[in-house]
């Protein structure tokens, strides 16, 4: 009878053992190692919820938010977040659009409330109410709800704009922020149009990092197909047209990015002449654009002030961005899919390869674009309805996600995949020294002249002179 | 027996038990707080990725030439940029008229063009519509050309008398090709018209003397620029001196990744007789066709950047020496 009892005794303890070790089986972090979906940069670390046993994304330690002076009258918008909770399959990765829609660590956020029944709470400097962001942590934003950066944003956007050293280390200029640049731009029409450069200067250093990408997707296939066997005449020619075609587009949005630095240069200059923009001459962004779901409070803030119609069709056409904003993010997950299906199946042929890294390439494009027109949108709102008195660091936050202040510690070391952008195409960035200018004697009066010699020898040799300026 | 069943329940229960531990082993319980890419060390990398690419010197080869790494280029690579260049802003043929109703086409210089204005800002004004004129015509040239290409390579495949799903799949994308080429005809003729309307407008030529066709070529070699005390006079000068230098670098990668000049409208091969390949004749012209409209766009570029610097530098300066200025005296 002793015996029977120590059996069953072993056995309950041994049923316990069992039930507290089960949800180990549902480890999901292996979903991220395919490293051509994270060269695509939607990849993101997962672990186990303890609680929920879902997979989640990680979570950057989260800051308390910044404490900042009262808040003006006026309302302005604030970024707000918008979740939508989707199963991840467990034996796909994790694509931009799944990753932005899964669930957070930690306890469940209140649902989300609609736009026009939205609680007509000013944007707070301090920590939310506790009603409204249950966490576990002090949030670092304003409308944080226990959820991070990471789970929201469009992770591609974000992995372009925030390209290795490899890449900024050849380009000019230095890392600025929209708060930097708008620095000093008190009016708001000056002040749209600064932010409105500015994202335009990170969507060609987005569509340079990209076009390297291509590049190197391109010499993927190339490496893949020799490897393969002997290459017909079509189809090496095929490979090499393509090689050469994205060593011309990678050219191209490199000198598209110059001019994009010149032109925030250029709407510094002009809104604020007397300032020392030397330093802007050339500037980095450092900053992502907003990829979440915009709050317009359109309805509160006409309440407090009369709006113009161009707000009340901002306060249209921005969700409708928004939601074209997600569609291209889908459409850029199903060709991610359908290239990565194709590079690993047996007996693709170069064309249809080829043919799918341009649909990708292209999808990812038009993404970008479509986020910076959204930014765009956002930009032109605020100028409508956020006063000059509202400045610095809240003035940003009305725009996008505000990064958090230098005293608190942060995990701002951006959320870069390991990316198969290695090696850089030769051809596509080319590491060489600016050229000195020309010696020509100092005097103003100096001729200066493309070479007027016939046929070859028309590059400008210093000693070649010419009569101008007489 | 109750032993036997005592020992298998212990098994069964044991091997999520090992797991959970094999895995906290191998990875930590709370997430990591480090980029993705400081924990990246398992070798998990794309192996893709991970094998070379094509060596430096046979990227080159396949491109022709090498990239030059000055912005000075060899008599050779000088040789084949011109041919390039030429090639590409080929003037069309000029219809001389035939009738009372038809109005004549007049190849106009740049120097031509600009006779009549002396203001800095019309001028800058005037060239920039000319270069994008220019590069219009240019684009109609290469999407014609291309198209041409593709007609006589498919003219024989389509006398094969085929009939099978593949065949017919073939004949359907090049004709979808065919009629994208006819749009993009089409659409460029009327940028080109308004082209012509716009430059009329901005130097002001009266229709009477006929839709202007440009015939000057557009710079493309080195530019060599003022001592950067100069540049500094201004901020369009100083914004100009970064940007011509880059425009130049992107020109030459653009130029050279065009291949030679005599397969700038069609793949090095000769044809093709798989229904596989006729899918690669084609993505091999629409890549020189991209291609080639690209090195078109940043000509344009340059030779804007340059007007828009000579006439910050220069704004007063008379017009035969402001042409010279911007593309030599080589018409002359």
């Amino acid at each position: 009878m002793a015996s029977v009892k120590k059996e069953w005794g072993f056995v309950f303890a041994l049923v316990f053992l069992w039930s507290i070790s089960v949800p180990a089986l549902a480890d999901d972090s292996d979903l991220f190692d395919d490293p051509l979906f994270e060269a695509e940069g939607a990849s993101q670390l997962a672990v186990d919820d303890p609680i929920s046993g879902e997979t989640v994304p990680v979570s950057p330690p989260a800051q308390p938010a910044p404490q900042g002076e009262a808040l003006p009258d006026d309302l302005p918008p604030e970024p707000a977040v918008d979740l939508q909770p989707k199963e991840i399959p467990e034996t796909m990765p994790v694509t931009s659009e799944q990753a932005a829609a899964s669930p957070p660590a930690g306890p469940q956020p209140a649902a989300e409330t609609p736009p026009d029944t939205a609680p007509l709470n000013p944007v707070p400097d301090t920590p939310p109410a506790a009603e409204t962001v249950p966490s576990a942590s002090p949030p670092r934003f304003p409308d944080e709800e226990s959820r991070t950066a990471s789970a929201e944003e469009l992770p591609l956007v974000r992995f372009l704009l925030t390209p290795p050293d490899s890449v900024t280390s050849q380009l000019r200029g230095e890392p600025k922020s929209l708060a930097d640049v708008l620095e000093g731009v008190t009016q708001p029409p000056q002040r749209q149009l600064v932010t409105e450069r500015y994202w335009e200067l990170a969507e060609s250093l987005a569509n340079y990092h990209l076009s390297l990408i291509h590049a190197n997707d391109i010499e993927e296939c190339i490496t893949r197909f020799s490897k393969e066997g002997t290459l017909s005449e079509n189809e090496t020619a095929a490979l090499v047209s393509a090689r050469r075609r994205a060593a011309q587009q990678t050219a191209e949005s490199k000198m598209t990015l110059a001019e994009a630095q010149c032109r925030l240069a250029e709407v510094l200059q002009a809104s604020s002449p007397q300032a020392n923009r030397n330093g802007l001459l050339a500037a980095i962004p450092t900053d992502i654009p907003n990829t979440l779901s915009y709050k317009t409070r359109y309805d509160q803030i006409k309440r407090e002030k009369p709006l113009s119609p161009q707000a009340a069709l901002l306060n249209e056409a921005i969700p409708a961005r928004y939601e074209m904003m997600l569609l291209y993010d889908k459409t850029v997950s199903e060709a991610l899919e359908a290239y990565r299906t194709l590079y690993y199946a047996g007996g693709t042929s170069a064309e249809t390869l080829l043919s799918a890294a341009d649909k990708l390439n292209d999808s990812k494009e038009m993404l970008i674009r479509c986020v910076t027109e959204y930014n765009k949108l956002i930009a032109a709102y605020v100028s409508e309805t956020v006063g000059p008195e509202v400045r610095g660091s809240r003035l940003i936050s009305t725009m996008i996600r505000p990064r958090p202040s230098e005293s608190i510690p942060v995990w701002d070391a951006p959320e870069q995949t390991r990316i198969a952008v290695s090696p850089i195409p030769a051809e596509a960035l080319p590491r060489r020294p600016r050229p000195a200018a020309a010696e020509i004697p100092a005097s103003e009066l100096d001729p200066f002249t493309p070479s007027s010699a016939p046929g070859p020898g028309r590059s400008l040799r210093p000693e070649q002179n010419a009569e101008i300026f007489r | 027996m109750n032993r036997f069943f005592s020992l298998a329940l212990i098994a069964c229960c044991f091997l999520p038990f090992s797991a959970r531990i094999h895995a906290q082993l191998l990875e930590p319980e709370t997430p990591s707080v480090l980029p993705p890419e400081a924990n990246a060390q398992d070798g998990t990398a794309n192996p893709a990725a991970q094998q070379n690419a094509l060596p430096p010197e046979n990227a080159k080869t396949a491109l022709g030439t090498d990239i030059p790494d000055s912005l000075d280029l060899t008599p050779q690579q000088e040789d084949q940029l011109r041919q390039i260049t030429e090639t590409l802003f080929e003037v069309p043929p000029t219809r001389s008229g035939g009738g009372d109703a038809e109005i004549v086409e007049i190849p106009l210089s740049l120097h031509e063009a600009l006779g009549q204005l002396q203001s800095g800002n019309e001028r800058l004004a005037a060239v920039e519509a000319y270069w994008h004129l220019r590069s219009v015509i240019a684009a109609l040239g290469v999407e014609t050309r291309i198209r041409e290409s593709a007609e006589k390579a498919f003219s024989v495949l389509g006398q094969a008398q085929n009939d099978t799903p593949d065949y017919q799949a073939l004949m359907a994308a090049y004709r979808v090709n065919l009629s994208s080429a006819d749009a993009q005809i089409a659409q460029l003729r009327v940028e080109i018209r308004e082209g012509q309307i716009d430059l009329m407008r901005k130097t002001r030529r009266s229709i009477e003397l006929g839709w202007p066709i440009p015939s000057s070529v557009p710079w493309y070699g080195n530019y060599s620029l003022q001592s950067e005390a100069a540049q500094s006079r201004s901020f369009e000068l100083a914004s100009e001196a970064i940007l011509i230098p880059e425009k130049i670098r992107a020109c030459y990668t653009s130029g050279f990744a065009l291949g030679a000049p005599e397969s700038l409208f069609t793949p090095e091969v000769s044809g093709f007789e798989r229904i596989d390949d006729g899918y690669l004749y084609l993505k091999t012209l629409d890549n020189k066709r991209l291609a080639a409209l690209g090195y078109i766009r940043v000509l344009e570029s340059l030779n804007s950047s340059i007007a828009r610097y000579v006439s910050a530098y220069a704004p007063t300066i008379d017009t035969r020496t402001f042409v010279n200025c911007l593309i030599g005296n080589a018409e002359e």
